[in-house]
């Protein structure tokens, strides 16, 4: 019964690797895919999380760091099989752990933050100590950062700038998709090690000065000022910087302007940019904050990218103000309807009806291309063309019927913030946190015989007899029990519930 | 020449294009009676539940290893109506063989003349009629149960935990073990299970590990809802929970949506997962709309021009009404949703305090649209 | 798939091949009507779903709108595969598209439950002395069939096959010899081929030569092809009246239990079970098992009876059972005598134990089944099918770094069609195959295949001399849109379509390019 159970749980540890289930029925060979299925989960785990912590506690910098292997985690004790039930049992308590973390007390996001990131294009960041190179190691984080990013903060915009080769360059406009710059990374990512490989001399001053013109020109209009949150994020691995001017200028017109500036070092700290991230930030001199990180090794550098998702402090002055007029800000928004032109294909008339998309009053440019584009339609009709119906789509303002095409924004005829309530929504979860399954203690008799999500049948309850004891400390009853509801899950279910889902089934049915 | 010969290598890759994969096909079909009701001219749930059975008979031919399930929502829970772990399929029918004219035990038949006294038609095809008598059954055992609770005050509706019940289920079709073994459910109706109530965790287990690697060909989903549900009464969250767990799965929502009004929610789902929405004025030859519009299998759906009639409403639910808005206000802390201005001042989901100028800003807002230019540069400076 | 593909050509091809008539006569069999429509390509079914409680006939062009310009081949090649089996009906103009109205009403019966109780069979209600549980069904049947494989591979001291079965082996090519004694028998090339196919194929190749056969004993094709079709409809492990079949269908009986694909304890009983090789016949491999395995998989069941934890060396679905490495290595864990005898006639087996053989693929190896009439993507497929599920799941593993690194990078190394970014959001997996074979070793037998015919020759035409480079651009366009595009050369302005495509671009060409093409 034993070899059962621990294939019954399978699923769970395997969920990183599901393919990893083995073929094979036999005991001995599947204590040896357990093994594997072990190693495997903590070599693609235990780098995020275990190291990190730990370096805090002892000042280790990766070099110094012993040699860990990944096999070294499964410790034999004197029973030899019994410890690998024991690892999957902490995996699981790990897990439920991790659930339980998740939703702590709501903490202030989704201002609307603009965020732009820079990053360093310049030869430092050919440096081979991040593997493969620094930079392409920046960019592969770029890419989990912007994704998490706009997780937490569904109404916030991000731009990305390269600095390389003495100017800066826009890799990606303020915008408020993360597909767009998930691609736009991409092909950054493509051309690395051709057309845009690391080269020259960063230049702080250039990149700082685009970056406070992206901010200022998109949130030129003062009506939202109150509620945004300027930033920078820059990531620097050169330990210099070539200006064309006056750097300090530049910092003075960033205070002026309220945009925050945080660093991210990939190799020492550098005094202008500790200078700039402590004015910016309204921050004593020479003094060390967290806003300029300087990385000891990768996880550390995840990390630090990590904290930038969450959304800065409010500074003193700022903090002030709130305090006096005591409250955090309500926003205005509205939910604008999709509107597709009408696309019909009738018995009656051969061509289709569509109903031109007015130009965009957000963006003149893209309106045009879209009327373009279902005038090609029509043409194209007579060869029996189709459409990608999803490229001429548009959204109507609620309050002034005006349209755009990109969300979120900000009406540019009534200065409404758009918005649809699928960003919103995809944080709610944490709003209202799922409680977290229990186990239901092993017995003779169970209520349910059938998970409620899937219905997938339960074993059987074991009579509790003296002779299998031992047997009957190992096992589980594959139930678990969300007490809200009282219906019980098996694990599959539990984990996609709570990791996918955040809905319990029972619970709604109710 | 090169041209030819290179034929002998990209050929067979052509043809695969679109494979014919095994899908799964979840029905939802809200049974919430106001809404039944008041369409009670137009069409009958009986006639709808009909259709829809055939409808899953299409499906199901398309491809021996097709799969369906049923999920019957309707106020007092939803309830997969198949598979039924609880019911041996197969004494079923061993049953129904013998006796003639009996299903199940024979006590339907009296009590629901709305439907033939053999619920389905013996001679139909055997995985059409496992199917269609479960389904029929159970339905007409809702509808009971709907009758004897229909002056309970606390109608709501239930939609978005059949949702979460469908998911769940999707998911252990499509990632977890695609075996046809592993889920009992599914075991029943495959015909190797001779003695279904046999399959306890032992066969379980064992056969898992063989049978998920047996089946590499992955399973598709998709899940229709049929609903004529008018309310708006919806649970927002746990119904947009769903939809991104949908996206994440790759499983298309389409709807069907009978009644007078759009549903917004149900229209962000399909739209968010690359489903099909239409909302259909006039039910009666639903089947037509059933098995042409609402046929696109996941496998050409990437081909197909998906058909649907309307615009997609992207509004919200407001959390202290519970109506959906257009045009609300966001609590900048948990970006909970308002139409309206709460009269504490507080946060009604994490009670934190609004800033008093801006809710008095926001509150004369109407009166004064016409300054707005002024009064935000009031606040700023 | 691959191998449900190849059976579903096979049959498909037979019933293209028959007489209108004979067509329209089928469709009146409800069961048969829902196994034709199984064996149609997906947009074909859906074009069928959806005219089929559609009362107007459909305009040809709607047809085109529903379909993305991309999908254009498949939409082709539907509408060619509906038309050849006159499931579909142009009307005068040829504008318009209708069901065949036989064909519509049965199966929209067959689907609303309301064709005669008796179309799927009609169940034997009084039960049977003698019980037959489906164990005794498999082991008949995989006994029956192997027995039959047995023989063509020439395994000694295998019992031989009843004169009906070899008689058909002979008529159908796959074995040859001369007289009637069995033992001058000897396997044919066709024999070979046949059996590297999956035991799908293999009865339906059997089945379809019997119904050339039933032509010459003057049965009806289409009494015979119903009864086909209806067992492939029926309930494995129940009983079925004979009294219910027609003349010629009591006489298959006793054939078709020759083959094992259904079960009658004398010829002179009442009823009759059908078989699991008859059961799946309609079905795709991926519910199909084969008969030894179906025998394991029922002991492990009645294993599971008895409430006992399943004995820990029962094998679960060995469905697979052949490794083999880059280096062209070739490991089989079995010990069937058939299948190392299929295996030999391909691979140079080295070394043979237990439960294993050892064997390489040389070049000789595969020459040798090339000269035996055995072609590259025969063997190919054989060693699919069979792969390991370990092979298929490190195959898989590979297929998703495949797709993470492309997706990462921005790159296509699938080498498919640039134009197909646009679709990467719904289906990027399109663009991938699954490798489950290491792609040298796939890549070497094809080009060994390649240098024995140097020449392929194509039945078509030529299109040229062309008054502009724009006219040959939307033809040749056209062309290679619907896929009947072989060659082209557009310096000087020709191309080479097949024969099927040649009508095709031709009246595309006279609707598009109004004056007088040259």
């Amino acid at each position: 019964m034993g070899a059962t159970d621990e294939e019954y749980l399978s699923p769970n540890r395997d969920t990183n690797t599901p393919s990893s289930k083995a073929a094979s029925a036999e005991p001995d060979s599947k204590v040896d895919k357990d093994e594997g299925g072990v190693s495997k989960r903590t070599r693609s785990t235990a780098p995020p999380r275990g190291p990190v912590s730990d370096l805090k506690g002892q000042n280790g910098y990766a070099w110094e760091d012993e040699y860990q292997r990944s096999w070294d985690i499964v410790k034999d004790d004197e029973h030899g099989g019994r410890s690998l039930e024991n690892i999957i049992k902490t995996m699981i308590e790990n897990r439920k752990k991790k659930i339980m973390k998740n939703p702590s007390t709501p903490f202030q996001r989704g201002i609307i933050r603009s965020l732009i990131v820079i990053i360093d294009g310049s030869s430092a960041m050919s440096e081979k100590d991040l593997r493969p190179t620094r930079f392409s190691m920046t960019l592969s984080y770029l890419q989990e950062f912007v994704v998490e990013f706009f997780d937490q903060n569904p109404i916030s915009q991000l731009g990305i700038i390269l600095m390389r080769n003495g100017v800066s360059n826009l890799v990606s406009e303020v915008n408020g998709s993360p597909q767009y710059h998930l691609d736009k990374i991409r092909q950054l990512k493509a051309r690395q090690h051709n057309r845009y490989e690391p080269k020259g001399d960063p230049s702080l001053q250039n990149s700082l000065e685009m970056a406070r013109s992206l901010l200022k020109y998109n949130f030129g209009n003062n009506a939202n000022d109150t509620k945004n949150s300027k930033e920078v994020l820059i990531i620097f691995g050169a330990l210099f910087t070539s200006d064309p001017g006056d750097i300090h200028k530049t910092i003075d017109n960033l205070v002026k302007d309220e945009i925050k500036v945080k660093i991210i070092g990939l190799s020492a700290q550098v005094a202008i940019c500790q200078e700039l991230v402590n004015r910016t930030n309204h921050q004593q001199k020479n003094l060390g904050s967290k806003n300029y990180g300087v990385i000891m090794n990768e996880s550390h550098f995840k990390e630090l990218w990590m904290d930038c998702v969450i959304p800065l402090p409010i500074t003193t002055t700022e903090s002030q103000e709130t305090k006096a007029s005591k409250g955090v800000p309500l926003i205005k928004m509205g939910f604008p309807t999709k509107i597709q032109p009408v696309l019909t294909s009738s018995l009656s008339s051969n061509d289709y009806i569509i109903e031109f998309p007015q130009l965009s009053a957000s963006d003149p440019t893209q309106g045009l291309e879209d009327a373009k584009q279902a005038i090609e339609i029509t043409n194209n009709n007579n060869g029996g063309g189709g459409l990608h119906s999803n490229n001429v789509i548009g959204y109507q303002c609620p309050q002034c019927k005006s349209k755009v095409v990109n969300l979120p924004t900000l009406c540019p005829v009534c200065g409404l913030m758009l918005i649809l309530s699928t960003h919103l929504a995809r944080s709610y979860h944490h709003l209202v946190p799922l409680v977290p399954f229990k186990e239901v203690p092993v017995s003779s008799k169970y209520d349910s015989k059938y998970c409620f999500g899937c219905l997938l049948k339960f074993p059987r309850g074991v009579k509790n007899d003296g002779k299998n004891r031992n047997a009957l400390e190992t096992m589980t009853s594959s139930r678990y029990r969300c007490y809200k509801c009282s219906h019980d899950f098996c694990i599959d279910c539990d984990v996609f519930i709570h990791e996918v889902l955040h809905n319990c089934p029972g619970c709604e049915n109710n | 020449m090169d041209a030819i010969s290179d034929r002998v290598f990209t050929e067979s890759t052509t043809i695969e294009a679109s494979n014919d994969d095994p899908s799964l096909l979840t029905v939802i079909l809200d049974i919430s009676p106001a809404g039944w009701f008041r369409i009670r001219d137009q069409i009958s749930i009986h006639e709808l539940a009909k259709s829809l059975l055939v409808f899953m008979n299409a499906h199901l031919s398309l491809n021996n290893s097709n799969q369906v399930a049923f999920i019957a929502s309707s106020p007092e829970g939803s309830k997969f109506l198949y598979p039924n772990p609880n019911k041996n399929y197969d004494e079923v029918r061993r049953h129904q063989s013998i006796s003639g004219s009996h299903i199940g035990d024979g006590r339907e038949d009296e009590q629901a003349p709305e439907f033939a006294p053999t619920l389905v038609n013996r001679g139909m095809y055997r995985q059409f009629r496992v199917v269609d008598e479960a389904v029929l059954e159970e339905l007409n055992e809702c509808f009971k149960q709907i009758a004897k609770n229909i002056q309970n005050e606390d109608q709501k509706s239930t939609l978005s935990g059949a949702l979460s019940m469908a998911l769940a289920y999707t998911n252990r079709m499509l990632t977890l073990d695609q075996s046809i073994s592993t889920t009992t459910a599914s075991a029943i109706n495959s015909t190797t299970s001779v003695n279904a109530n046999a399959g306890n965790s032992n066969s379980n287990s064992n056969s898992a590990a063989g049978a998920a690697s047996n089946s590499i060909t992955s399973m598709r989903s998709r899940i229709l809802i049929v609903s004529a549900n008018d309310e708006d009464d919806v649970k927002y969250i746990p119904i947009m929970n769903s939809i991104f767990a949908a996206q994440k799965m790759k499983t298309s929502i389409d709807i069907a949506k009978l009644g007078f009004k759009d549903s917004s929610y149900l229209q962000q789902a399909s739209d968010a997962t690359n489903g099909i929405y239409l909302h259909i004025d006039d039910p009666r030859g639903i089947i037509q709309v059933l098995t042409s519009a609402f046929f696109v299998e996941p496998s050409i759906r990437p081909f197909i021009i998906l058909p649907t009639n309307s615009n997609v409403n992207y509004r919200a639910s407001c959390f202290i009404t519970g109506k959906s808005v257009d045009v609300g206000y966001v609590c900048s802390v948990c970006l909970c949703i308002m139409s309206i201005i709460p009269e504490t001042g507080k946060c009604p989901a994490c009670s934190s305090i609004f800033d008093d100028k801006i809710i008095a800003q926001l509150s004369k807002g109407p009166v004064v649209l016409k300054k707005r230019k002024l009064d935000t540069n009031g606040t700023t400076s | 798939m691959s191998s449900s593909n190849l059976f579903k050509a096979t049959v498909n091809e037979y019933l293209e091949g028959l007489p209108q008539t004979v067509q329209s006569k089928l469709y009146e069999a409800p069961a048969t009507c829902l196994s034709i429509y199984r064996l149609l390509p997906p947009m074909a079914k859906f074009y069928i779903m959806s005219m089929l409680f559609n009362e107007q006939p459909v305009v040809l062009r709607d047809l085109d709108k529903w379909c993305k310009p991309m999908a254009k081949k498949m939409q082709f090649d539907s509408l060619k595969r509906l038309k050849s089996l006159h499931l579909i009906e142009e009307d005068k103009g040829g504008n318009h598209i209708r069901l065949h109205p036989t064909f519509r009403k049965n199966f929209r019966n067959c689907l609303t439950g309301s064709q005669e109780s008796n179309a799927f069979g009609n169940l034997c209600v009084t039960t049977d002395k003698h019980k037959v549980d489906i164990e005794f069904l498999d082991t008949f049947a995989s006994q029956k069939w192997e027995t039959i494989l047995h023989f063509m591979v020439g395994t000694e001291s295998t019992a031989t096959p009843s004169s009906s079965v070899l008689s058909l082996l002979k008529s159908g090519g796959l074995m040859e010899g001369p007289g009637t004694s069995p033992k001058n028998l000897k396997i044919t090339k066709t024999g070979f081929q046949f059996l590297l196919q999956d035991v799908n194929a293999q009865i339906w190749t059997l089945l379809l030569q019997y119904l050339n056969l039933t032509q010459d004993l003057h049965m009806d094709p289409v009494d015979v092809l119903n009864f086909i079709f209806v067992l492939g409809s029926l309930e494995l492990g129940k009983s079925y009246t004979v009294s219910s079949l027609s003349e010629t269908q009591v006489s298959m009986l006793a054939d078709l239990k020759d083959y094992g694909l259904v079960y009658q304890r004398t010829d002179s009983s009442g009823r009759f079970y059908p078989t699991r090789l008859a059961t799946t016949l309609t079905s795709d491999s991926a519910a199909l098992k084969t008969p030894s395995m179906a025998l394991e998989q029922a002991l492990e069941a009645s294993e599971e009876g008895a409430e006992q934890p399943a004995a820990p060396e029962a094998p679960a679905g060995n469905q697979g059972t052949v490794i083999i490495e880059t280096n062209f290595k070739l490991y089989a864990y079995t010990n069937s005598p058939l299948e190392i005898a299929i295996l030999n006639l391909f691979v140079h087996l080295k070394s043979r134990f237990t439960n294993m053989v050892c064997g390489q693929i040389t070049r000789e190896s595969i020459r040798n089944a090339l000269y035996n009439g055995i072609t590259a993507d025969q063997v190919i497929k054989f060693l699919e099918t069979h792969a390991h599920p370990q092979m298929k799941l490190l195959a898989k593993e590979r297929l998703d770094k495949k797709i993470e690194f492309d997706t990462s990078h921005n790159i296509n190394t699938a080498g498919g069609a640039p134009q197909s970014q646009a679709i990467s959001a719904d289906g990027s997996v399109a663009q991938h195959k699954l490798e489950i074979l290491p792609p040298t070793v796939v890549d070497q037998i094809k080009l060994w295949q390649l240098e024995l015919d140097r020449i392929q020759t194509f039945d078509g035409y030529v299109f040229k001399d062309f008054a502009n480079q724009q006219e040959f651009d939307t033809l040749w366009n056209y062309a290679s849109e619907t896929g009947v595009l072989i060659w082209s050369d557009k310096n000087k302005r020709k191309f080479f379509v097949t024969k099927e495509g040649f009508s095709q671009v031709a009246d595309f060409g006279n609707r598009r390019l109004p004056r007088s093409r040259g």
